[in-house]
């Protein structure tokens, strides 16, 4: 770990006066986020259950449509929307918020700034939200995948943002090392791409809507920047940052990182269109997307190039930490899903994909593979610094990390297999499509045990950001009680009696 | 200067055997780049390639970024083609290839015929009459002597096709035709009903007598 160069020598005073900031311990950086950092943890974790047990419905639905169905806010489609946007807007985005600002502070060297109005930014998200949400149920959904959030909620969300984020730039701004590191340029992007693509994307279907197919295009474009560009680039940041610091070694080569990170900055953020390919849209949007969708392989193939060799001869440590756990898994579906999107792409594979489970499978391994395992384990991480003691049951996190590996895998396999045989099936003219549906009847009843492991593992980690709040509460409250409880000596003062 | 590792908290001695990630504990070092490699050169020729590749098919495929232009489907030839409409299209697809196969030769492909040789099937007044009976003769049995289509005198010989080609075949052809909108033709589907009757009806004629056009004439074109 010795520098290969020797420090500068303390310059000549001649010197230009601005001093190089000085990095600022650790601890200090923890206790500037505590507060700002775990007001935004708490909320995530409970849309992380709460997206769970949605998901959960949604998953059943889909393969026993009758349950609860006297119920119109209990039908799949109001609970399956609600459920990706649980997701979605309250775990992924509110945890990622939460990673963002406390690793710009450390990467930083610099405390964060903004504490109150982080928190204040974080409630008025937190509202907009169950407000777009309890109108999802109620019926209010606008009718366009991923941009279900009524009209009246989507601007709180945005509102919200923009008293949080901007945070994490100021506090980039005052940073200590010029040259800012590979997890910085992920988040930067994140942080800058979200706003822009979640207002232009309800701009140009809710409140100025486009004509025709167009808001379908931009609805593709949305979703396809939403999972790259803010979750998947999310999830990077957090791959990047933890798998160097658990094993130790350092990203092999800066080079390579920065040539991915530009590829599925440019290409991944065009190859939206993907989605609807053969559909009624111009024919530029479709082989434009089509061949991005191709190039983002190059991005992919970086981030597999370095995190494979990062993790080499590093297996004892996957033994022992969590965390790293979570995180290598993030990195594998990453270049999993991130290589079978861009086959995805070829028209000949669409052929059999398109309208299949495949879609809604690729964008699992996304949302929750990626952005979720990744953020997860980034939590994992942070809470303790935070409160300054360890989680209260180590096992609880061991036992989540295979409820969630164990999920998010059934869930991908079944998807996918589930989506060729389903794709295959729709191609065959003898099966009428009732026939096509049953057979992927058992795919869908996979989905459902899958959601189960998931939320399972949502209620262990919750549970345990609970004891472990809880104890931090009496740790902190004890001395307080006691003072109060205590009788007030009536002799001289115990400070006084000590010599 | 990237090489340069990011300071830990300078109060923390080298790494500790363990990772401590789920309690605090000594702070692993700030994670840093390293410059073991830089982006292989291959990667990046095979980058540029692809590069390329796709703004050939960004061209080729791309309307040239015209937004009227849309994404191509199936032409509606080969969607018929696959997925026949009806007996009649059965029979235009089937009829194509006859007609590709056995005729082309001297009618040429586009129906035109050749001037002084070949009478046109385009616009024929032979061809577009209101029943197939004198062309299935035709057909079946070949024709020589002078023939006057569409006001332009011929005179040569056609070939005899009973043995060749079966009822189908025959309708398929005429049908193709007959019906064939590119040359302008828009007659009505002949069956192998109609042929198979001809067919049986003209057998005593004896194989290889051809038609003349007067003999032709005395028939009427519908029954
Ligand atoms: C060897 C060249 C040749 C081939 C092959 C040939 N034809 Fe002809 N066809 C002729 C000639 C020559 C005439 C005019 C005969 C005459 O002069 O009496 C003719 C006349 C006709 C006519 C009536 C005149 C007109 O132009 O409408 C029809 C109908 C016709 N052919 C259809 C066909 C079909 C259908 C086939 C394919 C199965 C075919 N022919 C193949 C040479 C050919």
């Amino acid at each position: 770990m010795s520098s290969p160069q020797s420090p500068p020598p303390t310059a000549p005073a001649a010197a230009p006066p601005a001093p190089r900031p000085v990095r600022v311990p650790v601890e200090a950086i923890d206790r500037s986020c505590r507060w700002p950092v775990l007001v935004l943890v708490v909320l995530a974790a409970g849309w992380l259950v709460v997206a769970g047990a949605l998901a959960v419905l949604a998953a059943i639905k889909l393969h026993a449509p009758g349950m609860l169905a006297q119920h119109a806010w209990l039908t799949y489609g109001r609970v399956q929307p609600a459920a990706w946007n649980a997701f979605v807007f309250g775990f992924a985005s509110l945890a990622g918020l939460a990673m963002a600002l406390w690793m710009t502070a450390r990467l930083s060297g610099a405390p964060l700034r903004g504490g109150g109005v982080i928190i204040l930014g974080a409630l008025v998200w937190h509202a907009g939200l169950k407000i777009g949400l309890l109108g999802i149920l109620a019926g209010d959904a606008t009718g366009l995948e991923g941009l279900e959030l009524p009209p009246y909620a989507s601007p709180l969300l945005l509102g919200g943002y923009l008293l949080m984020a901007p945070w994490a730039l100021l506090t980039f701004a005052r940073r200590v090392e010029a040259e800012a590191y590979v997890s910085q340029w992920h988040l930067i992007a994140a942080l800058l791409v979200f706003p822009w693509v979640f207002a232009a994307a309800h701009l140009a279907t809710n409140f100025l809507p486009l004509r025709g197919v167009l808001q379908a295009a931009a609805q593709a474009w949305y979703l396809q920047n939403l999972q790259v560009l803010w979750l998947g680039f999310l999830g990077l940041a957090a791959i990047f940052y933890f798998a160097p610091k658990l094993t130790g070694n350092p990203v092999p080569s800066r080079s390579l990182a920065l040539f991915g990170f530009w590829v599925l900055t440019i290409f991944g953020s065009l190859a939206g269109q993907v989605r609807y390919a053969g559909g009624p849209f111009p024919a530029w949007m479709s082989s434009v997307a089509a061949a991005a969708g191709v190039l983002t392989l190059f991005g992919v193939y970086a981030v597999a190039v370095n995190g494979a060799r990062l993790g080499r001869g590093a297996a004892g440590r996957f033994r022992e930490s969590v965390v790293l756990r979570f995180i290598a898994l993030a990195w594998l579906v990453f270049v999993g899903a991130g290589a079978l999107a861009a086959l995805n792409s070829l028209l000949g594979v669409r052929q059999l994909t398109q309208f299949t489970l495949v879609t809604p499978g690729l964008d699992y391994l996304w949302t929750q593979g990626v952005a979720g395992l990744a953020l997860l384990g980034a939590l994992y991480y942070l809470v303790p610094r935070l409160l300054g003691q360890g989680w209260p049951v180590a096992g609880l996190a061991r036992a989540h990390f295979y409820l969630a590996a164990t999920g998010i895998l059934v869930l991908a396999a079944a998807f996918l297999v589930g989506g060729l045989a389903h794709g295959a099936a729709l191609k065959d003219p003898q099966l009428g499509f009732i026939l096509v549906v049953k057979r992927y009847l058992p795919f869908a009843a996979t989905g459902t045990l899958a959601h189960l492991l998931w939320l399972g593992g949502a209620l262990l980690f919750v549970l345990n950001l609970v004891l472990a709040l809880v104890r931090c509460f009496q740790q902190a409250a004890r001395p307080v009680w006691q003072a109060w409880w205590t009788p007030q000596p009536t002799g001289p003062q115990p400070a006084e009696v000590k010599p | 200067m990237s090489l340069e590792p990011r300071s830990t908290t300078s109060s923390h001695p080298a790494p500790p055997a363990t990772v401590p990630d789920l309690v605090p504990g000594p702070e692993p070092a700030e994670p840093r780049t390293g410059t073991a490699f830089y982006t292989p050169i291959w990667l990046v020729a095979v980058f540029g390639a692809a590069l390329y590749w796709a703004t050939l098919y960004v061209d080729r495929h791309g309307g040239g970024f015209n937004p009227m232009v849309f994404t191509p489907g199936e032409l509606l030839a080969d969607v018929e083609a696959r997925v026949p409409r009806s007996e009649a299209d059965v029979l235009l697809a089937k009829g194509r290839q006859v007609y590709n196969t056995y005729c082309s030769a001297c009618h040429q492909p586009n129906g035109r015929g050749t001037p002084g040789q070949f009478p046109p099937l385009a616009g024929s007044d032979w061809v577009l009459t209101e029943g197939p009976n004198r062309i299935i003769r035709i057909v079946l049995d070949g024709m020589q002597g002078p023939i006057t289509v569409n006001g332009v005198e011929f005179n040569n010989a056609m070939l005899p096709w009973r043995e060749q080609l079966t009822d189908e075949d025959i309708a398929a052809v005429l049908t193709f035709i007959r019906g064939n909108k590119d040359w302008g033709n828009n007659a009505g589907p002949v069956s192998p009903a109609q042929v198979k009757v001809i067919r049986d009806a003209t057998a005593a004629r004896g194989t290889f007598t051809p038609w003349t056009a007067a003999e032709l004439l005395t028939i009427p074109v519908k029954d």
